[in-house]
């Protein structure tokens, strides 16, 4: 793995040529969106005036007219986002996804299919839609691991169920039940009869005291379930959970492990007021990137000494 | 009215020492079931060690009577022996094959063996599932043990002799041994 070191002088060395124009034309929107709000200013003299005047031709007059620019200042910054946007997802952030390993996919406006979110068995209610986007993929060493920015929606009002990251990436043991390690303070006892009602899980008692305080296992395999979760895997998802210092949810289903990290923040997107020439900037969306692949090696997923291959 | 206050309770208190002994039952069982699990890994690694001697024994020549010694413990195994006799014969067979595992580093042939390395991955992951199967059988007695000497249940468990059951206590080198992730952890690294 490549240090932030290396990615800086990457990012001084070839990033910074390629984030020039996308700079330019961002600081050239901002002059002119300053400007918009200039005139906004002075016009909203004017209808102070008209208003202390009592004048309701100029003050009608003067509303129009705040409403046109305002409208317009909103439709510039909005073609604006989506131009940067656009640039970057497409020209930038592949760069970005090489430099942290050259076999990968990023599709911008793509997300992991519905029928995975469903197959995790990871939400608590049937599933109704799904959004999202930033859909990436590696293969690290032998292992293959996809994720990317999602919503999950139930059926009903308050129906979301979850926003965040969500990773899907192949497993290094073999096993044919199904396992779930929930989040001790989010898994209602609700949800518990559902999965003893609805499946033949069965709660998992575990040796080690600070994984139990965090998580409560659910499988329908006692014995299989310890041999996924060896004290040392458990020790590793502990560790990644200080790491990412959120409440995680893994389910390890037909050869694959699932997690869901929730994050409320909208990741790898460019900000019109920020400039793209800072280290920090960019690595906004390196870091979390870094984060997510993390788990292969964290929960030391390429370690293939088992019969799976 | 008094006597039925007291039919009520009546009721309820069978229904609890009821409850309380199918509980300690459902307990008991689930060791059986455990142990039956560790006795199907270890059969899965009983099935495994002719394919190993087999292999090995071409390239290690120098270990012909650890290979011997342990051909002749797994035919000990077939007999008509107790529970505890199986296990301590389970585990005798764990250190030799530890042994081999071990002096495999001595064997470069042997080591670059795709059929060796097939069997050493079946085997490791066997000494997993059998750990695995381990701490279940110990968590199932853990809860067993609890609901026996904890009140009121342990009246209950008096009055029907349930006695405590002992959980799977691992020697100090068998710990070593069932670690088989760190030593194919050195053959990984080395790759």
């Amino acid at each position: 793995m490549r240090t932030v070191d290396e990615f800086q002088i990457y990012f001084e060395s070839e990033l910074k040529l390629l984030l020039q124009p996308l700079e330019e034309y961002r600081i050239s929107r901002v002059k002119i969106f300053k400007r918009i709000q200039y005139l906004a200013i002075l016009f909203g003299f004017i209808l102070l005036i008209a208003v202390i005047y009592g004048n309701l031709v100029l003050l009608a007059l003067m509303i129009l007219v705040l409403l046109f620019i305002e409208g317009f200042a909103f439709e510039s910054i909005s073609t604006t986002n989506r131009i940067l946007r656009k640039d970057y997802k497409n020209n930038i952030l592949p760069k970005v996804l090489k430099f942290i390993n050259s076999d990968f996919e990023y599709i911008p406006r793509q997300k992991i299919s519905k029928a995975v979110f469903e197959k995790s068995l990871l939400f608590p209610h049937e599933i109704s839609v799904v959004e999202g986007e930033d859909f990436m993929r590696f293969k690290i060493g032998d292992t293959d691991i996809m994720f990317c920015e999602a919503e999950v929606y139930g059926y009903g009002l308050d129906s979301k169920m979850f926003d965040g990251i969500f990773i899907s990436t192949s497993f290094n043991k073999s096993f044919n039940s199904e396992t779930f390690i929930f989040p001790k303070k989010s898994t209602s006892l609700f949800r518990k009869i559902r999965f003893k009602l609805l499946g033949s899980s069965y709660e998992v008692k575990l040796e080690d005291p600070e994984f139990e305080k965090e998580f409560i296992v659910l499988s329908e395999d006692q014995v299989e379930s310890r041999y996924i979760l060896t004290t040392s895997l458990m020790e590793r998802i502990l560790d990644y959970k200080r790491k990412l210092n959120t409440e995680l949810g893994f389910s390890f289903i037909s050869k694959r492990l699932y997690c869901t990290i929730p994050n409320s923040k909208n990741l790898f997107e460019p900000a019109l007021f920020e400039t793209f020439m800072d280290f920090n900037f960019i690595l906004q969306s390196y870091e979390p990137i870094i984060l997510y692949t993390s788990i292969v090696a964290d929960l030391n997923l390429n370690l293939r000494i088992w019969s799976k291959q | 009215m008094i006597g039925f206050v007291i039919l009520g309770v009546l009721i309820i208190l069978i229904f609890y020492v009821i409850f309380l002994y199918n509980d300690i039952i459902r307990k008991k069982n689930e060791t059986d079931n455990a142990f039956g699990s560790i006795d199907a890994m270890l059969k899965k690694r009983y099935d495994l060690i002719p394919n190993l001697v087999e292999t090995v024994k071409q390239y290690m020549i120098h270990e012909s009577t650890v290979l011997s010694d342990v051909t002749k413990l797994r035919s000990r195994l077939s007999g008509n022996i107790s529970n505890e006799d199986k296990v301590d014969l389970h585990n005798d067979i764990s250190k030799k094959l530890q042994g081999i595992m071990v002096a495999v580093e001595n064997y470069p042939d042997l080591k670059a063996s795709q059929n060796f390395l097939k069997l050493q991955a079946s085997w490791n992951e066997t000494e997993e599932q059998i750990s695995a199967s381990r701490r279940y059988y110990n968590a199932a007695i853990a809860d067993y043990n609890n609901a026996i000497q904890t009140f009121p249940s342990n009246i209950l468990a008096s009055k029907f002799r349930f006695t405590p059951k002992k959980v799977f206590e691992i020697e100090e080198i068998e710990r070593k041994n069932i670690s088989a992730k760190d030593l194919f952890g050195k053959n990984n690294a080395n790759r």
